[in-house]
């Protein structure tokens, strides 16, 4: 959480939590497409997109390694070495990780409203917050603990068992890549509803939905 | 709302479905809120703090995890986030990072859920495509005549999609649009023209390819193929049971289904078929290749998915003529299934590390005890399961819920001798009965937000009580088919045993 707490504007009174929405934001509109928006969480947005972008990548890369495989197999005998392997520890890792934050910027995380959905905007202003925020410590966490692990793996040069050319230490470090990007969305979208003046879950969603 | 076309993609839509407007009650949801929060955090600090005996502070993970879910925290932040406490007052430190070290990599890096994304994928470009609205216009075509014979030709449409796709809302979605206006034009009871159509919807799921049955095998650890096959016949049957629902309520009641002016010629009945090859050759390239054992279910997927994608790029070339349009469809289905694929990931991580609390505290075996203690027969016992499903249903998300449940119920299941593939077919029509039935069904919320966009100006109104109305009587005939599963499993056991399925 640190990073947010460099970039908020100092204006956004100490405690976003127990702030009113008063006089010092008053010039700034609920949307935040707005033009006034820091250009950094638009850099996170386009971030997220792009890792994304390589995730479909990898998903491509995955079903023409399958499809290759059976032709292989069927019609001259000899299955894509390594298939098996190179989807397990290489292309699901991949595409996994790197759609976590541009699925937190799409909204498409399943969250349940049934209780929340009643409540007043500033209480469920004050929950959003709460769960960027925790969103954020867990997506670090595991990008944290996931880093010791590649660390260790890439010292040592783990490598798949049944297929030893492959690598698989690499991968390790894209999926803390897709964590971390996971932790810088979730970082972006606690910042965003910070600046909002009147939070509203519906609108934020539909928000989301036409970025 | 094009990325519709996933179910996972659609929950997140919940806030629009089910969010109810008017915040009148604002105050008395202000409390239950803030109570909520005050639970968690009283949980949070029992976990860590209290020195209770394993099987609580097993317990107590379950209860913070689903306080949770209720403050509308993902529910995979939620179960990690629980998991994370529980492991730290159960097995200590070192075992907690040890877990973190491994957890991520670990859930993602899998062969058999490498089915997921080309499922995903398969879903998503055949929603952009098109290729979903030949369906229904075949169906209706064909089986419009018949006592409510919109209604049925909608049922059968989504069971045809149901076959080609793993996705309910998707199938919800391309049917709903064109059905419900033509059933309510047509002088259609909005309740029957609703609940058809989410009925339809929920076929998406039991027939295969069907995301959440791999979900399930994957947690579950049974073989996905056989797994996908097992939903076969039971989803066969419930399309028709449905089917024979519709023509029995507008045989008895026929002022809820006119006829409606159906006029096509047998020619043009012949002629509209060829819209149809496009999905059979999907359902015989899926279906097929995993039944004869020429696939596995990733190899299908796969093939799956690459069908599909040519389809989609002919009838959009066709269409639009331009290589842009081409572009754009490839990098849009790709880029959505992969954010689709990612948000279900990390309710798997989540569900390894609540299965290693649920292990470590005892909890399930500590259940499993309980009930062989209780004497339950294994039927017995399935119909508490019922009963609790349709309870867990009422309140909390049906993918959460069988995710939440499965760690905790193997153990008693394995003890009463509980085929495992069987009860995933089971588990998955409790899932889409909850995903229709009040008081918070996805499905059923997301066909009245159809409805009321798709017949404005037509001066109807239609309220979510219609849609509730409306599904009920399939509910009770799911319910009463529930019943045959378990006296007769060989509905769903039989088609595995026969098939080469991998």
């Amino acid at each position: 959480m640190e990073a947010s707490k460099l970039f908020r504007r100092t204006d956004d009174g100490a405690d976003p939590l127990l702030s009113r929405d008063g006089e010092a934001r008053r010039d700034e509109p609920a949307s935040f497409r707005e033009s006034s928006e820091p250009r950094w969480l638009k850099a996170v947005d386009l971030v997220s997109l792009s890792l994304a972008v390589l995730g479909g990548v990898a998903a491509a890369v995955l079903a023409l390694n399958v499809i290759l495989d059976v032709v292989g197999r069927s019609f001259f005998t000899k299955p894509l070495p390594g298939t098996l392997d190179l989807t397990t520890y290489a292309w699901m890792p991949t595409l996994v990780s790197l759609g976590l934050g541009y699925a937190l910027l799409r909204g498409e995380h399943i969250r349940v409203s049934l209780l929340t959905a009643g409540a007043s905007p500033r209480v469920q202003r004050a929950l959003e917050i709460f769960c960027m925020a925790l969103l954020a410590v867990v997506a670090a966490m595991l990008a944290y603990y996931g880093m010791q692990k590649a660390m260790n793996a890439s010292t040592y040069g783990e490598s798949a068992v049944g297929t030893p050319w492959l690598t698989i230490w690499p991968f390790r470090w894209v999926v803390v890549a897709g964590l971390v990007g996971l932790a810088l969305q979730a970082i972006a979208q606690f910042v965003r509803v910070v600046r909002m003046k009147d939070f509203d879950s519906e609108a934020f969603d539909q928000e989301l939905e036409a970025l | 709302m094009s990325e519709q076309t996933t179910l996972t993609a659609a929950r997140a839509d919940e806030p629009i479905g089910r969010g109810t407007k008017e915040h009148g009650n604002g105050g008395k949801r202000n409390i239950g809120v803030s109570v909520t929060a005050i639970i968690a955090v009283v949980l949070a600090a029992l976990i860590l703090f209290a020195d209770t005996p394993r099987m609580v502070t097993g317990t107590l993970v379950i209860a913070l995890t689903l306080v949770l879910m209720l403050l509308r925290i993902p529910i995979g932040v939620t179960m990690v986030s629980a998991s994370i406490l529980g492991l730290w007052s159960l097995a200590g430190k070192g075992a907690l990072v040890g877990s973190l070290q491994e957890i991520t990599f670990g859930s993602f890096a899998s062969w058999s859920l490498s089915v997921i994304p080309m499922f995903i994928l398969m879903g998503i470009a055949m929603g952009k495509s098109g290729l979903t609205s030949a369906a229904y216009d075949v169906a209706r075509k064909w089986l419009g005549r018949m006592p409510g014979g919109l209604a049925v030709a909608t049922n059968f449409a989504g069971a045809g999609l149901a076959a080609g796709s793993g996705s309910s809302i998707g199938i919800t979605y391309a049917i709903g649009r064109v059905a419900i206006p033509e059933m309510i034009r047509s002088g259609y009871k909005s309740s029957l023209a609703t609940g058809s159509v989410a009925m339809a919807g929920t076929l998406g799921q039991v027939i295969p390819p069907s995301v959440m049955l791999v979900i399930y095998a994957g947690v579950a650890e049974v073989p996905v193929g056989p797994q996908l096959m097992a939903g076969i016949i039971p989803g066969i049957i419930l399309a028709f049971a449905f089917g024979a629902v519709i023509v029995l309520w507008a045989t008895l009641k026929p002022s809820v289904a006119p006829r409606a002016d159906v006029q096509v010629s047998w020619p043009d009945r012949f002629k509209s078929l060829v819209q149809l090859v496009p999905l059979v050759i999907i359902v015989a390239v899926v279906v097929g290749g995993i039944y004869a054992g020429i696939f596995t279910a990733t190899e299908a997927g796969a093939y799956g998915a690459f069908v599909t994608i040519v389809f989609g790029i002919v009838a959009i070339a066709r269409s639009k003529r331009s290589g842009k349009a081409v572009g754009a469809f490839l990098k849009e289905s790709l880029v959505e299934a992969v954010s689709a694929t990612a948000s279900v990931f990390l309710l798997l991580v989540g569900v390894q590390l609540l299965t290693r609390v649920m292990a470590m505290s005892g909890v399930a075996q500590g259940l499993s005890d309980y009930i062989v203690h209780l004497g339950l027969s294994k039927i017995g016992f399935l119909f508490v399961l019922i009963l609790i499903y349709l309870f867990l249903g009422a309140f909390i998300d049906e993918l959460a819920m069988m995710l939440l449940t499965i760690p905790i119920f193997l153990a008693p299941l394995a003890a009463l001798d509980v085929d495992l593939i069987w009860f995933g077919i089971f588990l998955i029509i409790l899932v889409e009965i909850g995903l229709v039935a009040p008081p918070i069904g996805v499905l059923s919320f997301i066909v009245h937000g159809i409805a009321e966009s798709s017949t404005r100006g037509m001066g109807v109104k239609i309220g979510i009580g219609d849609v509730y109305r409306g599904v009920m009587p399939f509910v009770t005939v799911a319910l009463l088919f529930l019943v045959a599963l378990i006296f007769v499993p060989e509905i769903a056991t039989w088609l595995p045993s026969l098939s080469k399925a991998q």
